[in-house]
């Protein structure tokens, strides 16, 4: 093979890795369109938020993250289900809400100190598409569009978990007079 | 309301004040200070229908309203599932077989069953709220050909506070049913959904243009689930709710269940949401 046919081939290869790396980013923001948390979010930020993204799969039983760790990403959920909890001694590992295909599991890179409020564990095989926390916090902060976007979808999630938290601090099924 | 009088014979028996005799056949132990008894009336107590509601009671202790809890089509007896919280229930809690129960009833709306057909059916319930639905479930699953999709949603306290669990395993396996059960409490080794019963809502498989509603629960639990099914978009006259109130006459004259215009015992306790929900964030009411 001459030295020619070498780089043409070469080139060739680099075409294909390219095309597949393309493919996959394609596939990638497809995937992260159809997620309901990012619906309707224009394709300028679905660009930006896929260069922040990769594709998970963890086994079931698995941690994500543990209370306190560094809260350096987010799991937009597509398949299975996580269990948020919180160990407490003399009663073991509690359980404080399930979350499920459709949702967002992890919020606490959003706000200072970006620390894992609870532990995550996945219930079963769980699919995902990661997103990169300082990846998105640095897009964010120069790109005032992506970061309303992404907050006008987010803060209403928190609100429903604050109010869910709240409902079950009433403890409504308790016996009551 | 102070301990009933010594019921009259059966000649009076259509006066709606006045108690009927009826006998404990069977106890059943649910939860913790939860039993659902079966109980056998004297003849000629009218049949009821589900959403409806007898009131049981006890010589010198007194008498209180409790849902049914078993479709009636399904036997003769009466079936009403109490939780032991005052006097009265926690009287009619010990009762065992054999035992003299005095009956008033049936009273009140019951679930608008008629309305269901070919539509879905969604059922959304919080702890004992499940009983009062329970006979709904009987019938839709009993007439399953007659519906669209049936979701069940239940809210529960901790995994050792589920009501009528066995029943609902039997439901699970007939797979014509959405089952989702979850609790505001678990350990590590409940593998079900954590949180409140409104989140399970958006994940359920129903036609929002084609369903109907029922919800009986904690009043708090209850308006919470009617956000959420209107954010599902389900109109608010396709969402009915059973209220619990202080009643005592039962028959809509002494005023304790007074609930804006409408008395809970006679009107009630189930209601279209649409009609009700001017007085449903009034507080105290």
């Amino acid at each position: 093979m001459t030295t020619r046919e070498q780089q043409l081939g070469r080139e060739q290869q680099l075409g294909r890795e390219q095309q597949l790396g393309r493919e996959q980013q394609l596939g990638l923001e497809q995937r992260l369109g159809a997620h309901p948390l990012l619906a309707g979010i224009t394709e300028a930020a679905l660009a930006e938020i896929a260069g922040c993204a990769r594709a998970v799969e963890v086994a079931a039983g698995a941690f994500l993250f543990h209370e306190g760790e560094a809260a350096d990403r987010c799991y937009l959920l597509y398949h299975g289900r996580i269990a948020l909890g919180a160990s407490q001694p003399g009663r073991g590992h509690l359980v404080l809400e399930t979350l499920g295909p459709g949702e967002i599991v992890g919020l606490s890179w959003l706000i200072p100190p970006y620390r894992f409020a609870y532990d995550g564990q996945a219930m079963e095989l769980m699919r995902a598409i990661v997103l990169d926390a300082a990846c998105l916090r640095a897009k964010i902060a120069v790109d005032s569009a992506l970061c309303c976007a992404l907050l006008r979808r987010l803060v209403p999630v928190l609100a429903q978990r604050l109010q869910g938290a709240r409902l079950q601090s009433l403890d409504v099924y308790g016996r009551h007079r | 309301m102070a301990g009933i009088a010594e019921p009259a014979t059966a000649a009076a028996a259509e006066d709606p004040m006045l108690p009927r005799r009826g006998r404990v056949r069977a106890r059943k132990r649910e939860l913790d200070g939860v039993v659902t008894l079966e109980i056998v009336p004297e003849a000629g107590f009218s049949a009821a229908v589900a959403g409806q509601f007898n009131m049981l009671g006890l010589p010198g202790i007194g008498e209180i309203p409790i849902s049914l809890s078993r479709d009636p089509a399904q036997g003769d007896g009466l079936v009403h599932t109490v939780r032991a919280v005052g006097p009265v229930s926690a009287a009619l809690s010990r009762l065992t077989p054999g035992d003299t129960v005095w009956l008033r009833g049936p009273f009140g709306v019951g679930w608008p069953l008629a309305e269901l057909a070919g539509r879905d059916v969604v059922v959304v319930s919080g702890g004992l709220g499940l009983a009062p639905l329970r006979p709904v479930l009987h019938r839709l699953l009993a007439e399953r050909a007659r519906y669209g999709q049936i979701v069940l949603l239940h809210g529960a306290r901790s995994p050792a506070e589920i009501l009528y669990r066995r029943e609902i395993a039997a439901w699970r396996h007939r797979l014509d049913i959405d089952i989702a059960i979850t609790l505001d409490h678990a350990g590590a080794d409940w593998r079900g959904h954590v949180g409140v019963v409104t989140h399970l809502i958006p994940q359920a498989a129903f036609d929002p243009h084609h369903a109907t509603a029922l919800v009986c629960g904690p009043e708090v639990m209850m308006r919470f689930a009617i956000a959420a099914l209107g954010a599902a978009g389900l109109a608010t006259s396709a969402i009915f709710l059973s209220l619990e109130r202080n009643m005592q006459c039962a028959v809509g004259l002494c005023g304790h269940c007074q609930f804006g215009p409408f008395f809970v015992c006679r009107d009630g306790p189930v209601f279209r949401y649409d009609k009700v929900a001017p007085w449903l964030s009034v507080k105290e009411m």
